[in-house]
């Protein structure tokens, strides 16, 4: 009987890649919250949330084979597995139930937490206070558009229009946004 | 497949260039459709880009901590793995087999050969109808060799029976020739003697051209008798030679003249010359020793030689011309 919750998430993905169920199961156990969140945040939906959790990993399931463990961590590949999810969703959905606008995340620490125990919420205040930090060390257009992106799901050319600004400036800001918070959470050591 | 240097964007220009200002925002999802697709099928060959990548979504999971902790209902854990349970197994494990060409049949499915081919085989064709043309003729050529070599051995056998029989003709004369040969050795041998005794063989008439002469050896048991002026005989058995003593005979010998009347014959006598009064030369007749001698050609009387007298041999020089 394998003891699914002492296995890493390398091991899980690997056990995945083997048609093993109860490897699935138990990944996601391990990250349900933290996807399921991510939808509810950007769709603002619980059924698009379900819909679109109960799609991540059905696609993890089937590409767990395509996972490199000597290039990348599970937790980068399954969140960005989701957020790609959650975008294409957005995307068809033309953004009619979602919030664009880029007020709201820098609000971001007043989100309610919703049915979570003291302890992960815990964990989850001290990781999203780091995060903060991170994002507070960006000039405040660059994070703008980092937040338009990953949480609006706008692509660069429609941030443009949004703020209209040139394209080129876009990117620029994207760019540098990205160097930034990269550099910021790896000699913050969490990353 | 890995391209593990960034300065080479432009270096290969079938190559998509490594797209460095687009990796940040293709981490983001931040790309219009057709950038990140292009910027997609690059990190399936492009390892260096990838890891970029990776590094910037393990940057960009972060963000997903700052958003509100919401937990999912219970019942949608059963609805995933019902729906995974619906699903087909990954297939990522065992790629389909792909139904690859054999070697022979991509050779025999290029242009080139389906061209060549039917050209190739007509050309066969052809050839195996000339081939079978020239082996014809080849053998019709091999028929008329074979007659002709028919008839030439035909005509090699019967010249060889000629050459044959020839040569055994030419052996017979050939013995012919070496007994004449021995016998004028032998001649030769009794005339070089120089105690030899000699008696003139004269005709009984002065009419006859005939003349011959008789050698003998000192002691008389050998001789040679030389003629000529003989007529040439029509009978092989020549003339006889006979040693007279008395009313007795007793022949000595054959001579045998050739067409010129030229004859010499060696012979050994059954006892001393000395004993017998004359010698004379008979033409065919070998009658018993009491019949008389009537067709006598050449005579000569021993008493003569009763006092031996030595042959002598003038010096060349001196012979008279």
């Amino acid at each position: 009987m394998v003891d699914y919750e002492s296995l890493d998430d390398h091991q899980l993905i690997q056990l995945i890649s083997q048609v093993d169920k109860d490897a699935l199961e138990a990944l996601y156990t391990r990250y349900q919250t933290p996807v399921y969140s991510l939808a509810m945040f950007m769709l603002k939906k619980p059924a698009l949330a379900e819909e679109v959790t109960q799609d991540i990993f059905l696609n993890i399931w089937l590409k767990a084979s395509s996972f490199n463990a000597e290039r990348g961590q599970p937790r980068g590949w399954i969140m960005s597995v989701a957020h790609h999810k959650i975008i294409d969703l957005i995307r068809s959905q033309r953004r009619t139930t979602v919030n664009t606008d880029p007020v709201d995340y820098e609000t971001l620490d007043l989100l309610p937490d919703g049915g979570v125990s003291t302890e992960a919420q815990v964990e989850q205040s001290l990781d999203r206070e780091r995060i903060m930090r991170a994002l507070e060390t960006i000039p405040a257009n660059q994070r703008e558009v980092i937040m338009l992106a990953y949480f609006g799901g706008l692509s660069q050319s429609e941030m443009a229009e949004k703020l209209y600004l040139p394209l080129g400036t876009i990117k620029t800001r994207v760019r540098l946004a990205m160097l930034k918070l990269r550099t910021v959470l790896e000699n913050d050591g969490y990353e | 497949m890995a391209t593990n240097n960034l300065n080479n964007e432009s270096s290969n220009p079938n190559h998509f260039a490594h797209p460095v200002n687009m990796l940040e925002a293709f981490a983001l999802d931040a790309l219009e459709l057709d950038e990140g697709l292009g910027v997609s099928s690059h990190l399936d060959e492009c390892d260096l880009c990838s890891d970029i990548v990776i590094q910037y979504q393990g940057t960009v999971a972060e963000l997903a901590a700052t958003v509100g902790v919401q937990e999912p209902p219970a019942t949608l854990r059963t609805m995933i793995m019902q729906a995974i349970a619906l699903e087909d197994p990954p297939a990522s494990t065992a790629s389909e087999p792909k139904l690859v060409p054999s070697v022979s049949d991509r050779i025999m499915d290029s242009l080139p050969i389906r061209i060549l081919a039917p050209l190739a085989a007509s050309a066969a064709i052809v050839l195996v109808l000339v081939a079978v043309t020239m082996n014809v003729r080849i053998s019709n050529q091999v028929d008329i060799l074979k007659k002709e070599n028919s008839n030439l051995q035909a005509s090699l056998d019967s010249n060889g029976a000629t050459i044959t029989a020839q040569i055994g003709a030419s052996a017979v004369a050939d013995t012919d020739v070496m007994d004449r040969v021995l016998k004028l050795q032998q001649a030769s041998y009794e005339l070089a003697q120089p105690d030899n005794m000699s008696l003139e063989l004269l005709p009984p008439s002065d009419e006859s051209p005939s003349q011959g002469i008789f050698l003998v050896n000192h002691d008389g048991n050998r001789g040679v008798v030389m003629v000529a002026g003989m007529e040439p005989h029509s009978t092989s058995t020549g003339y006889h030679v006979w040693l007279m003593r008395g009313q007795d005979k007793v022949w000595i010998g054959q001579i045998i003249p050739d067409e010129r009347g030229w004859g010499t014959a060696s012979l050994s006598l059954p006892e001393s010359i000395m004993d017998f009064d004359k010698v004379e030369l008979t033409e065919g007749n070998t009658g018993g020793a009491t019949a008389p001698l009537t067709d006598m050609v050449l005579q000569g009387s021993l008493v003569s030689i009763n006092d031996p007298r030595l042959v002598t041999y003038a010096p060349m020089g001196l012979l008279p011309p």
